[in-house]
């Protein structure tokens, strides 16, 4: 159980040449990152498409990152900067639907180097596991059971999910009489993160404990 | 018709309307308006002489509008009794005052504009129902184009044409350019056997359309027809025979399949889309016109009729009778024939009227008290 | 594995007389693809074999030939049984734009989140709750999806509002709207629809409308004639904004400025064969002075399809539906195709742009056309 603590679910679309190598790296110099983490290689970042992005977040997926080669480094010339386009559309679709654009990370590096791989999803289950624990509304709901997650984690997310609702309350007070419009709702909406800022702090410091003991 | 019309015991009553029908003494009164047709019946020989003179111009329902006849007319020529009829609706003398030159041309003085509609009475011993049928308007099938492609035509409005009483004396001529059509396609089952208009088979038009594509031919040796069917209902005593002859002798192509629309191609020619269901590919031809075979229902005031008396009839208006004995309606006395009950062609009207006037006279013949006028 | 979609259907009723499959817009040019043979397969259990091939996926549900079935088989539900039970033997068709749409509506069913809706531009009025609902529908992920097409879907959303607010109705446009499921409908998706049906009726309940809008027939179409088969009763009434306008237009409420141009109209598949509703558009096109409405030869019940539906399938078949359908609309000398569905416009504006011809009709969107008049009309 402690393992999975603040372990966020991460799909990685890893590019066969330069970052692949990287992860490849990891592996043999005998590192290791979450364990709810799962690599795809793929031929080219620009080969992941819109769809199999959102399709992953419908999977109860709760982040995924792209690596990708660096600028002017990729083998098939412009791989990498259609995957720049792409996942600037995904984002701005993940936006409209009420979900972080955060959750979709691309990294573009040529660096070939195994620690920087997994310091970078490290990093980035670290602010997953912030965004799950802050945006109750916006986390994939059904299949996700409760006793997956730590006594703590949970406690933290249910006091952080209890401030929204209070929040919507407000709000839809505030539009029966008719003195606030919907988009300025979706303002003070905004100003939750802060609220929640310390029980995504607290997220960060584990796994980053964790990091250390698995080294 | 015309030995009907001179039969010493039968007396027409046209251009009539049955008001009510009472059951009286064990037969009926039949209350009736006469409507006044401005003319003497006893006097008129329908000579035409006030036709040629008369200067309104009326919509020739005969000949399905597609010319003009006068104000004063014969509805049709073979019609009984042949006598001219003043139509108030246009005559310029009944609208206005004005004109009147009819009755200044008529030699006999049979011209009578104080003539007024009168009623009538009958009393009879049995009443025999032979109201015929109207035929389907195809402006709601919007895929056929009707009334929007001018050289798309209904079946009755192409047997005006190929008459030489019709508006064109008998050439098949396009209603765009005037011009003799050659190639002509006629689409079967015109909402016929068809859940959104009329479910049943009209029966008739098959035949009807073999036969009008045959009388092409023998206008025009140069015409070719298509007749588009949903399968070819020719069921009758050498029915089969007049198909094959058709298709040999008179150039008449048959196509499985019904048509699915029909557009306007260039020089006003229609062009008709349908599967060819044996071949299973999609087509397309352009012809000089098509002739849409549409389907034939019961009168329109059939259910007005049933209604007066006691008669059932079914959703369409259809006379509904016996299975066992079909000239028997629901209502006892009154009989059925022809159209007004189903679909049939001539020779069965025929034959259905016989038995119908054979049960009439059974009943009245028996006892029941004859009617007296 | 058929026999209930052929109670249902009354395919039972096929004459075979082949009128659908004359009417078909596919069949016309794909001689593989047939809807009278497909009947009559599935009638011959010829169904297990079927599943398999690609033409499941050809149809375009846009109706034509059920329209005009003397048997008044309904071939659109025919091969929405069809879908569903390909997809259930593990068949699916080519999702069009590499699948985006398709996982951005599953997306809606899956996952809990709330739109973003700062897409409304900045001067009009909307609210959280009151009488009256906008819903958006996927205006604004066609926003993001389409934007290469020029197609500004989310401009189509605001002149809706712009001219809802001319009205003086202030419109609830709501942050648990969801995609209304009709391409996950019609391609078989139903466990993914009946959640987004769920959803939106739960969504409008919450809001308090007695009346919802729509912008794509589509959505309206779902909400009225799908929506009651599968999830009960609707407690609300429902109107294309075309009919909501003409509403405001007839009892002189909102009038129209001056503007010049000869226009063409579409009429969409949902609007016209499946919900009747001709003549709303036209009226509302007809109150825009020296607005001249030319007609195409196929028009109301008997119009072309925009050539493709349900995002799925988009081949040359297709494209030469679609550009037939532009060659039509050119020909009457228009210089602006209107269309009153957010995707007859996208699949028509595609098309115009693969031609790339000069003098390309110019394809508008019903609302903004109106919106643009009513802007005219206050300045002058």
């Amino acid at each position: 159980m402690a393992a999975a603590r603040g372990n966020p679910r991460i799909l990685a679309f890893v590019c066969s040449w330069h970052p692949m190598a990287a992860a490849d790296n990891a592996g043999a110099d005998g590192r290791s990152y979450g364990t709810a983490t799962a690599i795809v290689p793929v031929d080219c970042a620009g080969v992941v498409s819109a769809a199999a992005i959102l399709r992953a977040f419908s999977s109860d997926v709760d982040g995924v990152l792209i690596a990708a080669c660096g600028s002017g480094d990729c083998h098939y010339s412009n791989g990498n900067e259609s995957c720049e386009r792409v996942v600037q559309e995904t984002r701005d679709l993940m936006g409209l639907a009420g979900l972080a654009p955060q959750r979709l990370r691309l990294d573009l590096s040529s660096d070939v180097d195994g620690g920087r791989f997994v310091a970078l999803l490290d990093e980035f289950a670290v602010e997953l596991a912030g965004l799950n624990g802050r945006a109750g509304r916006e986390r994939p709901a059904p299949s996700r059971s409760a006793g997956k997650k730590p006594a703590k984690a949970s406690k933290a997310k249910a006091t952080a999910r209890k401030k929204p609702a209070k929040a919507k309350r407000a709000a839809t007070k505030k539009t029966a009489t008719g003195k606030r419009t919907s988009r300025k709702k979706s303002v003070a909406a905004g100003k939750k993160p802060a609220k929640a800022s310390k029980a995504k702090a607290a997220a960060r410091k584990k796994p980053a404990a964790r990091a250390k003991r698995k080294r | 018709m015309l030995d009907a019309g001179r039969h010493p015991l039968i007396e027409l009553l046209a251009y009539s309307q049955v008001e009510r029908v009472s059951r009286e003494n064990g037969g009926f009164h039949v209350e009736i308006t006469r409507k006044a047709r401005y003319v003497d019946e006893n006097i008129c020989n329908a000579c035409g002489d006030c036709v040629a003179k008369c200067p309104t111009k009326v919509p020739n329902a005969f000949n399905m509008n597609l010319d003009e006849r006068r104000a004063v007319y014969l509805y049709f020529d073979q019609g009984i009794p042949s006598v001219m009829t003043i139509d108030p609706d246009y005559c310029r003398y009944l609208k206005d005052g004005k004109c009147g030159v009819c009755a200044k041309v008529c030699e006999k003085g049979a011209v009578d504009f104080e003539q007024k509609s009168r009623g009538a009475t009958l009393d009879v011993g049995a009443i025999v129902l032979a109201t015929g049928l109207t035929v389907f308007d195809p402006t709601p099938l919007t895929q056929y184009g009707y009334g929007k492609i001018k050289n798309v035509i209904t079946g009755l409005e192409y047997e005006r044409l190929i008459n030489a009483t019709g508006p064109t004396g008998g050439h098949l001529n396009r209603r765009s350019d005037d011009q003799l059509a050659h190639r002509v396609a006629y689409v079967q089952c015109t909402g016929s056997r068809d859940l959104n208009y009329c479910d049943y088979c009209s029966s008739v038009c098959c035949m009807c359309s073999i036969k009008d594509a045959m009388l092409g031919r023998e206008h025009d040796p140069e015409s070719v027809s298509y007749i588009f069917h949903t399968d070819l209902r020719n069921v009758g005593k050498w029915f089969q025979r007049y198909q094959t002859r058709g298709e040999e002798e008179y150039g008449i192509n048959f196509v499985r399949g019904r048509v699915a629309e029909i557009a306007e191609g260039p020089d006003d020619n229609p062009v008709l889309w349908y599967e060819d269901t044996r071949t299973r590919k999609v087509e397309k031809l352009m012809v000089d016109m098509v002739v849409l075979a549409t389907a034939a229902l019961p009168s329109p005031d059939a259910a007005a009729l049933g209604d007066m008396l006691g008669v059932e009839v079914d959703r369409y208006g259809f006379v509904v009778t016996d299975d066992a004995a079909p000239a028997d309606t629901s209502a006892e006395g009154i009989f059925a024939c022809g159209f007004c009950k189903g679909p049939c062609d001539i020779p069965e009207s025929v034959a259905q009227a016989s038995a119908a006037a054979s049960r009439a006279s059974e009943l009245v013949l028996s006892g029941a008290p004859v009617g007296k006028r | 594995m058929f026999e209930k979609a052929i109670r249902e259907t009354k395919a039972y009723y096929c004459l075979e007389c082949g009128i659908c499959t004359g009417s078909c817009p596919v069949s016309r040019l794909n001689p593989q693809y047939s809807p009278r043979i497909m009947v009559e397969r599935a009638l011959l259990d010829d169904d297990e074999t079927m599943l398999s091939e690609r033409e499941v996926w050809d149809c375009l549900t846009c109706g034509t030939c059920s329209a005009r079935c003397p048997s008044t088989v309904d071939f659109n539900e025919f091969t929405r049984a069809m879908r569903i039970g390909a997809r259930e033997s593990g068949f699916e068709g080519v999702d069009t734009h590499a699948g985006i749409l398709r996982a951005l509506m599953e997306l809606e069913a899956r996952r809990r989140g709330r739109r973003d809706i700062s897409w409304v531009a900045d001067d009009l009025r909307v609210s959280s709750r009151g009488k009256v609902l906008f819903f958006t529908g996927c205006l604004p992920y066609y926003g993001v999806v389409f934007s290469e097409l020029g197609v500004d879907t989310v401009g189509m959303a605001n002149s809706t509002i712009r001219l809802m607010n001319a009205c003086g109705v202030r419109p609830v446009v709501s942050r648990d709207e969801r995609c209304c499921g009709h391409d996950l409908y019609w391609t078989g998706d139903r466990d993914s629809f009946k959640k987004l049906a769920r959803k939106n009726l739960k969504m409008i309940e919450e809001s308090g409308a007695r009346t919802v809008v729509f912008a794509c027939p589509e959505c309206y179409a779902m909400f009225s004639q799908i929506y009651p088969k599968f999830v009960g009763k609707i407690g609300f009434d429902m109107m294309h904004i075309s009919e909501f306008l003409v509403s405001h237009v007839e009892s002189g409420r909102l009038s129209f400025g001056e503007k010049e141009s000869r226009v063409t109209y579409q009429d969409p598949c949902r609007l016209g064969r499946f919900l009747g509703v001709y003549e709303e558009p036209r009226a509302l096109l007809g109150s825009v002075p020296g607005l001249e409405l030319a007609e195409m030869p196929r028009v109301r019940s008997e119009a072309l399809c925009c050539g493709s539906s349900a995002w799925v399938g988009c081949t040359r078949i297709n494209k030469s539906i679609q550009l037939e359908r532009l060659s039509e609309a050119a020909d009457t000398g228009a210089t602006t195709l209107v269309t009153s569905c957010p995707k007859c416009n996208i699949h028509l504006s595609c098309a115009a742009k693969d031609k790339d011809t000069d003098g390309g009709i110019e394809i508008s969107f019903l609302t903004d056309v109106l919106s643009d008049a009513l802007a005219g009309g206050t300045e002058s």
